[in-house]
């Protein structure tokens, strides 16, 4: 039962915003400590469509840590550079938008269209561009190769006129508002009472709605790539590179799938990044995105999906809670108590600690040499989670 | 003619600078074949620290007049800097000892993040601005009619950048600790079978590469005259490009690759919009930057061992 | 599966104890730079907007409400903005919003403002592109047409220099304004000997742009961005010894330039929309006592003075027409000529239809170390047609103004909540059957 895993990812993922759903018709926290540990007043807010913003930026990074995955938990290839991927997919289709802006008008779900082709051809492009010249470095140089392609495309984004360089492109919005206003009306307002309509927003919610229906079909796709015999081809140049060779597994034909396919994923996810903040601009698109995405997948488990998800969820979302949290702080001569770049810190943590304690993430929960041995535990959490984990990341 | 020497001189200094940084990453490579993400903030430190120092002594913010305070500063600064490049080897790396390359280098990447942010989180997220000292501009002596000013800022660094490069050869060449590295560089296991204490040799290949890092990153400060948090980045990823160039792993070629990036990113950001003119296509000074980083890409791609340097870079 | 049923429960529970919000006091949502390179910026328009609101508490308020604002931080990155603006428009407390300071920012946050329907006052943005196509966004200074024009004109008329170097921010406010002034440089037969952008979270080392600069010789630099970099660039000009005095955009009048170039700042011009010249007019000097009263003898400058009648003039609309998003839309919309306009330190504002605002510029001077009004300033010979330029006309035609208007009678209050617990039940219904092989 090599699918199982997908009912629970899946299922993973439609409680949360069916728990917002429940949530969000009076959620609307204040907390406001008055003399916060004798330093001034601390407000902080919450409400649910900000709470649907963070779900956007969590789904976002879903989809970026499974295609980063794809490259280095499947094919042992650490690609620090893979924001140059979701840089490449959210501006090609953020160009083809503004050039067409009519298009998106009138037909906008021919235009979505369109810009998930745009973003997914450029970036394998990109993918396939940044393959061929690494085929024969090792991993140390691989990265760091990947890492200088990332700056060198955020420079050439931000220095070239034709792509607007530093100013970006603004109002980049996946429906129109008459759109948004019949999907209101007609889908939104049956969950909705009297005082409820007033504070709904629609654009997070549908966003959000977007974005959970491309990160279930690249979450399928990803399973398919792990149970498929291309899936095993990866796994087979991580595991020894001589060995499958010598089985006859083309290496260049291997990486190059890898690349290109962890690319597209990433094209996805940079379109999503630009239709999140409607702006493509380069400073979205810095170096640290890749790490984040890092992040999230070392949290969660390099080599599994369902790690990629749980970390994404849970890093991100605690990252921007944090980041509200943080900027919420009473504030001394204007600056904030503790900045809101503190949130980083954990990052920078999650990687040195996972690295340290526990390399296989926290969503593979047994011990890497039991898994030899296909122990069964029968109780608690471990009866879910041994489903289908000796197929993943052997 | 004048503006070339100018660029020239200006390229010099920051070569000097990246040369020392990038020889902290050779030297931390060579002996564990892992690239320290982190010492380009380990570099930011330095430059915090003695910025810190000197404002605890510079309430009235007219202490630039006197340059000793500088020099207490950046004394202080280095030793406390050779803790922490200590502590970083401790803490973060020397677990991961036995453990694949991937994950020293993702633990890397997490200590240069923890750095970066716990600067922001200590000092400030903003630009802090780190005043040099009045003496730093006085002219020694001019060309071509004062066009080009040798400044005594340039011949503070370029003394110090050779004393630290002096320095540097005499230990690895004529002491022991310098023969103990330099075996560990060739083969670690052959070398503690000889009686070499690996974990000592390599916590003094940090120390002393942080402490060069926190000699260059007090004076890239004192030449921005600012210093930020995600200064780390920007000097230690050139830095590293640099050390690529040369060859990693080999201590002259990362000197050499240090002074070839900062000369290509001073004429870089001199001559590119001339460059730009003559190819038809507008290049602005943003891609400075991007220079240093598609040296190192072409490096890589075209010749992974870099100038000088030995070893395969290709498989296993 | 007990423990998501135990999860769901809890959290079921937890929304039905929220107790809903009560809206007591107005609140105005205050965006802006207030960490980062524009972090005065922040500062000084959150000076100017406490102010102006601690005045109308004391004075009771509008209509009985006490006013309250809200700092919220887009750190200067259009993408922060762009989070922000979303925040500030989907909470339903904020009735309107003073913001953006940047050009970039105000740029990314004006589609969202119009798509939920909030009103937004700029108090700093000049780009002429920030009103446009939006019926939600207004200013109250100048654009930058007019300020390109105004420094070309007064660099060629009142200072009688020929050769200028420009260093500009490569975002949209300093391409933007570099641009204009380009344009009109060329018309008022300026030589522009020199052209050099930068990016301000790059590699901020000035010495190369500077040492070609010198070479080319110029005789005045014109910088086209911010203070941080202008008061850099200021500094290495005198180091380099550079014989040019240096010219700036009002993104660089900052208390803080001059802190930061110290000597350098000597003689520097700036073209501002106000300067807190006391002997100018009485409200000037009396806006300048309350400011030094509360701030500890601080000054206030341009910014503190904008935001403080951009407050002024959003409470004029309020006292009018209520907290309602779209009628102050309307009531600033409505303030079209100088009767009705708001009359406040930096003038009166009153917009044109795009939501444009037209105002003098004033040159300063730092003379001694503090902004002071330029002796020789540029009369009336600017054109000031600087907002008939650029008639798109073309507004969103699409302006539903607020989504609440809904015409459904359908408010089906309980329904919802059962079709939401039955996806629920069917939802765990699924998990529990594909039980795990055990």
């Amino acid at each position: 039962m090599k699918r199982n895993n997908i009912n629970y990812v899946l299922g993973a993922i439609l409680i949360f915003p069916l728990v917002v759903c429940l949530l969000w018709p009076t959620f609307n926290q204040t907390i406001d400590i008055d003399n916060f540990f004798g330093y001034g007043k601390f407000s902080y807010q919450f409400t649910a469509n900000n709470f649907m913003t963070i779900g956007s930026y969590a789904i976002i990074f879903i989809v970026a840590a499974l295609g980063l995955n794809v490259q280095v938990g499947y094919t042992g290839q650490l690609n620090l550079g893979y924001v140059a991927f979701m840089a490449v997919g959210g501006y090609s289709a953020a160009l083809f938008q503004d050039a067409n802006r009519e298009l998106y008008q009138n037909h906008p779900f021919i235009g979505i269209c369109l810009s998930l082709l745009m973003a997914i051809f450029f970036s394998g492009l990109v993918g396939l561009l940044v393959c061929l010249p690494t085929i024969k470095l090792r991993g140390d140089y691989f990265a760091i190769v990947t890492f200088g392609f990332a700056e060198v495309v955020r420079q050439v984004i931000k220095n070239e006129e034709v792509l607007r360089g530093s100013i970006g492109i603004k109002e980049l919005f996946l429906f129109p508002k008459e759109h948004v206003d019949w999907i209101n009306n007609h889908f939104f307002s049956l969950f909705l009472n009297e005082d409820m309509e007033a504070a709904f927003k629609p654009d997070p919610w549908i966003n959000y709605g977007f974005f959970l229906l491309l990160t279930v079909i690249v979450i399928c796709f990803v399973t398919y790539l792990r149970d498929s015999h291309y899936g095993r081809m990866l796994f087979a140049i991580r595991d020894n590179e001589t060995a499958a060779e010598s089985c006859g597994i083309s290496l260049s034909m291997g990486k190059i799938y890898a690349s290109v396919i962890s690319a597209v994923i990433g094209g996805v996810a940079g379109y999503m990044m630009v239709m999140r903040t409607s702006l493509a601009h380069p400073d979205s698109f810095v170096f640290m995105v890749s790490i984040y995405a890092l992040c999230c997948l070392v949290l969660g488990g390099i080599g599994s999906v369902r790690g990629a998800v749980v970390g994404a969820i849970i890093l991100m979302s605690l990252g921007e809670v944090l980041r509200d949290v943080l900027t919420a702080m009473p504030k001394q001569e204007g600056e904030p108590l503790i900045p809101s770049e503190a949130r980083f810190i954990m990052f920078g943590l999650v990687l040195i600690l996972m690295m340290r304690f526990r390399p296989n993430g926290i969503s593979t929960l047994e011990n890497d040499t039991l898994r030899l041995a296909k122990k069964e535990k029968t109780k608690g959490w471990s009866k879910y989670f041994q489903m289908g984990d000796t197929d993943e990341s052997s | 003619m004048s503006t070339f020497l100018d660029h020239l001189l200006n390229g010099l200094l920051l070569g000097g600078i990246f040369a020392l940084i990038a020889v902290g990453y050779s030297l931390v490579y060579g002996i564990i074949k892992l690239i320290n993400f982190a010492h380009g903030e380990v570099a930011m430190f330095g430059a915090f620290f003695a910025f810190f120092i000197f404002s605890m002594f510079d309430v009235d913010g007219d202490l630039k007049d006197h340059p000793w305070i500088y020099v207490l500063a950046m004394v202080v600064s280095i030793f406390v800097t050779m803790g922490l490049g200590w502590l970083l080897e401790f803490l973060a790396y020397r677990p991961l000892r036995k453990a694949s390359r991937l994950s020293a280098l993702i633990t890397a990447i997490g200590a240069s993040l923890l750095l970066q942010y716990l600067a922001a989180v200590i000092w400030s997220p903003s630009v802090v601005s780190f005043e040099a000292p009045e003496v730093f501009y006085y002219e020694l002596f001019s060309v071509m009619d004062g066009d080009v000013l040798f400044e005594v800022k340039h011949l503070v660094v370029f003394m110090l950048v050779s004393f630290c490069l002096t320095l540097l050869w005499w230990v690895v060449e004529k002491t022991r600790m310098g023969k103990a590295m330099r075996a560990c560089s060739q083969d670690a296991d052959a070398a503690a079978l000889m009686g070499i204490n690996i974990n000592r040799v390599v916590a003094f290949t940090f120390i002393f590469g942080s402490a060069m890092a926190a000699l260059s990153g007090v004076l890239y400060g004192l030449h921005l005259e600012q210093v930020r948090y995600n200064m780390g980045i920007q000097i230690g990823i050139v830095a590293f490009a640099a050390a690529v160039l040369g060859g990693i792993g080999s201590i002259p070629g990362a000197v050499l690759g240090g002074f070839v990036i900062g000369f290509t990113q001073a004429m870089a950001s001199g001559y590119l919009s001339d460059l730009g003119d003559f190819i038809g296509h507008p290049l602005n000074s943003g891609y400075t930057e991007a220079v240093a980083f598609m040296i190192m890409i072409l490096c890589l791609i075209v010749k992974p061992n870099g100038l000088l340097g030995k070893g395969d870079a290709d498989r296993a | 599966m007990r423990q998501y049923l135990f999860v769901l429960i809890a959290l079921v529970t937890l929304c039905f104890s929220a107790p809903a919000q009560e809206k007591e006091t107005i609140k105005i949502a205050v965006c802006g730079p207030f960490t980062g390179g524009g972090a005065d910026f922040g500062r000084m328009i959150a000076k100017g907007v406490d102010l102006k609101v601690k005045e109308i508490n004391a004075a009771g308020g509008i209509n009985g409400q006490k006013v309250e604002w809200e700092q919220l931080d887009d750190a200067s990155d259009p993408n922060q903005a762009s989070t922000i603006a979303q925040k500030a428009a989907d909470n339903n407390k904020y009735c309107s919003v003073i913001g953006h300071f940047n050009s970039t920012c105000s740029l990314a946050a004006k589609p969202i403002y119009r798509r939920a329907g909030i009103v937004s006052l700029s108090p700093g943005s000049t780009n002429v592109d920030v009103c446009q196509g939006s019926d939600w966004f207004f200013r109250n200074l100048y654009r930058d047409d007019f300020q390109g024009q105004y420094v070309a004109s007064y660099i060629a008329k009142i200072l009688k220099l020929k050769k200028v170097a420009v260093i500009y921010d490569n975002d949209d406010y300093g391409k933007g304004l570099k641009n204009h002034f380009k344009n009109e440089a060329k018309n008022l037969g300026l030589e522009l000997v020199a052209e050099e952008a930068y990016n301000r979270d790059g590699n901020l080392d000035f010495n190369g742009i500077v040492t070609k600069i010198k070479s080319k010789k110029p005789d005045i630099v014109f910088v086209s961005g911010l203070y941080s970099e202008a008061a850099k660039i200021a500094k290495l000009l005198g180091r380099k010894k550079v014989k040019a005095g240096v010219i700036g955009g009002d993104g660089v009048f900052s208390p803080k330039f001059i802190e930061l170039a110290k000597d350098a700042a000597e003689g520097t011009f700036i073209i501002t929309p106000y300067v807190n010249d006391v002997s100018s007019s009485s409200k000037i000097a009396e806006f300048s006592k309350k400011f030094k009263a509360a701030n500890k003898g601080e000054e206030p400058d341009a910014w503190a003075a904008l935001s403080y009648d951009a407050m002024g003039t959003l409470a004029q609309v309020i006292a009018k027409v209520g907290t309602d998003r779209k009628a102050i839309r309307q009531g600033l919309a409505a303030i079209r000529s100088e009767n009705e306009a708001y009359d406040g330190v930096t003038g009166l504002t009153y917009f044109d239809k795009n939501g444009d605002c037209v105002k003098p510029a004033i040159v300063a001077t730092v003379t001694d170390g503090k902004f002071a009004k330029a002796k020789k300033q540029l009369s009336g010979s600017v054109e000031e047609d600087g907002h008939a330029g650029h008639n798109h006309g073309d507004h969103d035609g699409h302006d539903h103004g607020d989504h609440t208007g809904h015409d459904h009678g359908e408010k089906k209050q309980g329904n919802g909540l059962l079709i939401l617990i039955g996806i629920i039940a069917v939802v765990i219904l699924i998990l529990v059957i594909k039980k795990p092989k055990s």
